[in-house]
């Protein structure tokens, strides 16, 4: 079951007191600290449906900050934009980009999906949780009960999938 | 990170071997490259750009760091100066305590405290032979213990 808007709501308080604090500790300015953390919160807001309820988003919420953190500085210091939280691509497409590494981002983006499509629900959950959540086996374990060892053969299995394939595409 | 490093880690990362800090490294190591090999690539496809981006986010904070946290010469040595001069002062406050206190003087001796005997006055020292072979006489007959004590002595001794 899927975290819903009024459940983010419940916490945002207390994740915007996290966000800020990665936030305040990478920029010097405080407007900018705040820029940061109200971005992520944004994009914390925009991806909570896809987010388990009963999972503790807490760890996202650092990746996702320190994301917005990089993308601010990014764009200060090359003036350069993100965009969503697609976290598994090449989603911080560059406004300055010219049209031939935008039409490249794409199609990697593209690419990635397709691989990702040829996991079945249980991998795509597994990978999911390592690569988005940034979660150990431990903490997987701990949330899916699935045993340890089962869960790193079952990674294994999902990202030497998905490496084939991008191997396969990548080669093309 | 060598070549030889990342592709271990990224072994270990396709065998779903890796924590999270390592994923981090690898993603780190991977965005210092100029040119990624196909397989490479992909796996940096794979960490996502959460990933990519937190490992920038520490590589930018730890740029931060004080280059050199190594302490000059000029303070190791007054650091060790200071510690001798401590460990001097802690030892001689030590050893004063240890010390006894020094005996007040005083005006008179108790005679609780007189254990030595007071020297006994010369006596027939003075005078012509005669007059001190008279006093020794009569020194004698004033002490007939002591005499006689002696004079045991001597026998016994003979």
């Amino acid at each position: 079951m899927y975290m819903t808007r009024s459940q983010f709501e419940h916490i945002a308080a207390q994740l915007r007191q996290k966000v800020l604090k990665i936030s305040t500790r990478f920029f010097s300015s405080r407007d900018d600290a705040e820029d940061a953390a109200q971005e992520a919160m944004e994009q914390l807001w925009r991806y909570c449906e896809h987010i388990d309820a009963d999972r503790n988003i807490d760890a996202l919420a650092v990746r996702v900050a320190k994301n917005c953190c990089v993308s601010l500085y990014r764009r200060q210091q090359h003036q350069l934009a993100t965009s969503d939280i697609d976290t598994l691509a090449l989603s911080h497409h560059e406004q300055s980009a010219s049209p031939l590494q935008q039409l490249e981002a794409k199609d990697t983006q593209r690419m990635l999906n397709e691989a990702l499509d040829l996991l079945n629900p249980r991998e795509r959950q597994l990978f999911d949780m390592r690569a988005i959540m940034g979660l150990s086996p431990d903490d997987i374990a701990s949330q899916t009960g699935i045993p340890k060892p089962s869960i790193t053969a079952m990674v294994s299995a999902a990202r030497k999938k998905v490496f084939t394939e991008l191997i396969k595409r990548i080669n093309q | 990170m060598t070549n030889n490093d990342i592709q271990t880690l990224v072994d270990k990362y396709l065998a779903g071997a890796t924590s999270p800090q390592e994923e981090l490294q690898l993603a780190a190591a991977l965005q210092q490259q100029a040119e990624l090999p196909a397989e490479w690539q992909a796996v940096s496809l794979m960490l996502g750009e959460l990933t990519l981006g937190e490992a920038e986010y520490d590589a930018i904070m730890a740029s931060r760091q004080p280059v050199s946290s190594k302490p000059s010469a000029m303070l190791i040595a007054v650091r060790f100066i200071s510690s001798a001069a401590a460990i001097y002062l802690v030892g001689l406050f030590i050893w004063l305590q240890l010390q006894p206190a020094p005996k007040a003087q005083m005006a008179y001796t108790p005679k609780a405290e007189q254990t030595q005997p007071a020297p006994q006055p010369a006596y027939c020292t003075e005078g012509t032979p005669r007059e001190i072979l008279m006093c020794y006489i009569e020194h004698r007959k004033a002490q007939p213990d002591t005499y006689k004590q002696l004079k045991q002595m001597n026998y016994e001794n003979q």
